[in-house]
């Protein structure tokens, strides 16, 4: 546990996807991307060069009719703690110019968009595919300037972006916090502008350090277990690359839990042992 | 009770598929939904249906073919999408593309892109209620 120097806690922001109230809707990927300035081009069907923060893929459980299920799971940039949340998250490991770094305060790994010079080394790293390229400069169609968010930052071309949790709301709470002389700010007045659209409440955001946060109830994490949840619903994605993520998913439906990491043909039954340990 | 069947001939019945992301109907969807309609559903120039596997190997088509997709009210070059979850037989096409004619509102967005399945429908009146009933029509499709 980190302290920080007036004594409190550090905070640990993190999301939990209950997979069984994902629609697919994309309600997420379009409040972010109006929340967060992503720019938007005339053909968007390159999905190599689309960018969108929040990613909403498409499962299927691989049976023939009638017997297909779907599932839509959203992806934001994982905001990876690394092992024992040193902050070895793949991308920050690997950055030249230090234009990703990871705050150990609250568990965010930040992009500085000044910094950054394009050589796009962490979108290597990421194994998420989180991250995503500025080929081009921005360009917003006339009277739109209006409608952009004046908390976050646009970017120009030769940027790297990604997800941010919203980090621009966690300052204006902060701010609100400090005028009111509160320590802390509490639960709701920090919410991603995905989890705030998310018509079917499937998205849930707070501090993974804090036991009276919805996060921590639904999926138990052990500090003692690389942040694993101890909830057997509950999984991450690519568990045993050891990135320690911040997004944890639930889902009733066993062959749903078992998609969220690759496992070599024949070693399925490997999926059982980590929730299990 | 009179029962309406879909119109034409044809071994194969094309029914529109109301995807969430986009408007189905003469309204126009927003940039930043038509942003995240996936690359499966239409793809710069070209317009997907979905077919079962089992049915597009029956015809020897493949994922990602050029196809011919044609009805009683004409034909459309398609491309070919396999998905498990629609039922043999059907073939799906997404509803809400197609926006022609004057570009009103200068939308480049979704102006101009992909077809339209209601030029290949045929809706039928129900004599009950008088209003047209619209929701499959039988078509074949066949490798380009």
């Amino acid at each position: 546990m980190i302290k920080k120097h007036n004594k409190a806690k550090a905070h640990k922001f993190g999301m939990v996807i209950d997979l069984d109230k994902c629609t697919g809707c994309g309600s997420c990927m379009v409040a972010c991307m109006s929340e967060n300035n992503v720019p938007f081009k005339e053909n968007e069907t390159n999905k190599k060069d689309s960018i969108t923060w929040m990613h909403v893929y498409r499962l299927t459980n691989g049976k023939s009719f009638p017997d297909t299920e779907i599932c839509y799971i959203p992806r934001p940039c994982m905001h990876c703690g690394g092992k024992g949340d040193h902050g070895h998250s793949p991308c920050v490991s690997v950055c030249p110019a230090t234009a990703t770094d990871y705050d150990y305060t609250t568990g965010i790994v930040s992009q500085i968009y000044t910094r950054c010079f394009g050589c796009r080394y962490c979108m290597a790293a990421c194994p998420y595919h989180a991250r995503y390229f500025n080929w081009w400069d921005p360009i917003w169609p006339s009277g739109m300037e209006k409608t952009l968010s004046p908390d976050v930052s646009p970017r120009m071309r030769g940027v790297v972006e990604k997800c941010s949790f919203c980090f621009h709301r966690y300052q204006a709470a902060k701010d609100t916090a400090y005028f009111e002389e509160r320590e802390d700010i509490t639960e709701d007045e920090y919410q991603t502008a995905c989890a705030q659209a998310c018509p079917a409440n499937a998205i849930v955001f707070g501090d993974l350090n804090n036991s009276e946060h919805e996060v921590y109830k639904l999926v138990k994490p052990d500090p003692y277990h690389g942040g694993r949840p101890k909830e057997p619903k509950a999984f991450r994605l690519l568990e045993r690359l050891g990135t320690n993520p911040k997004v944890y998913y639930i889902s009733e439906r066993e062959w749903v839990r078992k998609a969220g990491d690759n496992y070599v043909k024949g070693k399925e039954k490997d999926h059982k042992k980590h929730n299990t340990e | 009770m009179e029962k309406i069947e879909a119109q034409g001939d044809g071994d194969l019945i094309l029914v529109p598929v109301n995807k969430v992301r986009l408007i189905n109907s003469s309204f126009q969807s927003s940039p930043y939904a038509v942003k995240i309609v996936s690359d499966k559903v239409f793809k710069n120039n070209d317009t997907f249906v979905e077919i079962n596997p089992l049915t597009a190997h029956k015809i020897g088509l493949s994922q990602g073919d050029y196809a011919m997709l044609k009805t009683l009210n004409g034909s459309f070059k398609v491309k070919v999408n396999l998905f498990e979850g629609i039922m043999p037989g059907v073939i799906g096409m997404a509803q809400g593309l197609g926006h022609v004619g004057e570009n009103k509102y200068n939308n480049k967005y979704i102006h101009g892109k992909g077809m339209n399945i209601n030029e290949l429908m045929s809706p039928v009146p129900d004599t009950i209620s008088g209003m047209d009933a619209a929701w499959g029509i039988r078509a074949n499709i066949v490798k380009v």
